[in-house]
């Protein structure tokens, strides 16, 4: 469960997230869209206490995001998986398995999944951009965090880990997991996701269900909807919209 | 929690190649000097004037590039259920540590291979060593101020050459212009606004090399008084570590990634 409340972001003059409210609950895969600079980044990094807000507050599991702590809870998966070019990928899941000070329950199982266990010992600086992103996907899941935070995640996969990741993603929904997917591939969102987060100009324009929005635009066609709410021409219930 | 990233930082610095090219370099070149000069007293004068230069430029490129180097890994470290100030505070220890070993390695095998075993070489090596982690905290506060690399990089250079040159020459100039005036008192105290030249004047004071202190270090040498310079020289030198990376450590525990 993530609950976010009034919360503000200025990068110098600019206002990027503006009173932003919205919550989060387990067992839902939610997806955060919106047109580049709409501050959804800004929002995942807030979370994840990358990004200190100005305002407002976020409680994660029940505790605030101002606390080491609080990111326990959650499996972070960048966009970018870099790490140092000599740290081998075993290194690096037992470096977060101490770090999160805890058993990585599902290591060797998602090792096979993804067939990386003949990379698990050569340098991260000699893998392609595909198996570091397999990587980045096994230490994100490996301690099954009850939130998981996936920036982007599929954008470098061959098709079968596309496909294993995504089978992963249902799963750990249907083990009650809080997911959050930031992502600008719409057939993504489509296959994932229960609720849709849209942003614009640094506030939620729509918050619900994905039938809500299909109903509101009069398409089920998800991608429609968004091309729909980013020009304007859906208008928003107040029972869908969040403050 | 400290322990486990500290360990995997020391890890990662000290399978860097760069430092095995450095401390390869620096033990060919301190190898060749002391070779040359076929005395210890005279090999740790020469060193003196040459690892002031150097020590200090490798840690200050060394810290700033390793920083910029591994921002993406910090984030993901940052976004781990772990202090900033841990991972802050792991990542200079380790780069320190690293440094000083290599110039430890330079150091020692070769003067102690030619001449064996003199304790002012201990005192050359520390010198040197403090010299180096001064820099190391400066390129951390550069580093963590200026996002873009290109800049920080630039800066930890031009911050390097004002200590290596520009200070003693402003100071010169300014003695020079204000003759007329007794300042040699407010000269003295400016050597405390450049860390090199605490740890030059300390060295020279220590080998007893009043000739090789240049303008600076002539006058501090002229003030200074029996017990007070060695309490005097680790204050100054304690300041010029701690206070850049006061300065670091909040802006690393704020700053937005």
């Amino acid at each position: 469960m993530i609950a976010i409340r009034s919360l503000v972001k200025y990068f110098g003059n600019r206002t990027v997230l503006r009173s932003v409210n919205c919550e989060f609950a387990p067992g839902r895969v939610v997806g955060i869209a919106g047109p580049n600079a709409c501050g959804k980044s800004t929002l995942m990094k807030s979370i994840l206490g990358l990004v200190i807000p100005d305002k407002g507050e976020i409680e994660v599991s029940g505790i605030s995001a101002r606390m080491d702590s609080a990111r326990g809870e959650i499996g972070y998966m960048p966009q970018h998986a870099s790490y140092p070019a000599r740290l081998t990928p075993r290194e690096l899941f037992e470096l977060v398995a101490a770090l999160r000070r805890k058993n990585p329950t599902r290591r060797e199982e998602l090792i096979d999944r993804f067939a990386v266990r003949s990379f698990l010992d050569s340098p991260c600086g000699t893998l392609s951009v595909g198996t570091r992103q397999k990587i980045s996907a096994i230490a994100a899941l490996m301690c099954e965090p009850p939130i998981l935070i996936l920036d982007e995640p599929t954008a470098s996969f061959d098709p079968v880990a596309a496909y294993t990741f995504k089978q992963l993603v249902r799963e750990e929904s249907k083990r009650g997991s809080t997911i959050l997917i930031v992502s600008h591939i719409v057939s993504e969102l489509e296959q994932l996701i229960d609720d849709l987060v849209f942003m614009l100009e640094g506030r939620v324009l729509f918050q619900g269900s994905f039938d809500a929005l299909s109903n509101l635009a009069g398409t089920s066609d998800l991608e429609l909807a968004i091309i729909q709410l980013m020009q304007g021409t859906t208008h928003l219930h107040s029972e869908d919209t969040a403050r | 929690m400290t322990a486990a990233i500290l360990r995997y930082e020391c890890f990662n610095a000290l399978r860097s190649k760069w430092l095995y090219a450095y401390t390869a370099l620096l033990t060919t070149t301190i190898f060749g000097l002391a070779y040359l000069a076929a005395d210890i007293r005279r090999t740790e004068l020469v060193l003196i004037s040459v690892l002031i230069l150097l020590v200090p430029l490798v840690s200050m490129l060394f810290t700033t590039a390793y920083w910029y180097g591994s921002e993406l890994f910090t984030e993901l470290l940052v976004a781990q259920p772990v202090s900033r100030r841990s991972i802050f505070w792991a990542r200079i220890i380790s780069i320190v540590a690293s440094l000083t070993t290599c110039l430890a390695i330079a150091l020692f095998v070769p003067t102690v291979t030619l001449f064996g075993f003199d304790r002012s070489l201990v005192w050359l090596f520390l010198g040197m060593a403090l010299a180096g982690a001064v820099f190391c905290c400066l390129g951390t506060l550069v580093a963590t101020y200026v996002i873009d690399r290109l800049w920080g990089i630039g800066l930890g250079l031009a911050i390097w050459f004002y200590f290596i040159a520009v200070h003693d020459g402003l100071l010169l100039l300014l003695l020079y212009w204000f003759r007329e005036y007794p300042l040699d008192h407010l000269g003295a105290g400016a050597c405390a606004f450049n860390a090199l030249s605490i740890v030059r004047v300390g060295l020279l004071l220590y080998f007893d090399a009043p000739l090789l202190l240049g303008h600076a270090g002539a006058l501090v040498s002229g003030l200074a008084e029996g017990k007070m310079v060695v309490p005097i020289f680790f204050g100054l030198i304690g300041g010029w570590l701690v206070i850049p990376l006061v300065f670091a450590q909040r802006r690393f525990a704020r700053r937005d990634f």
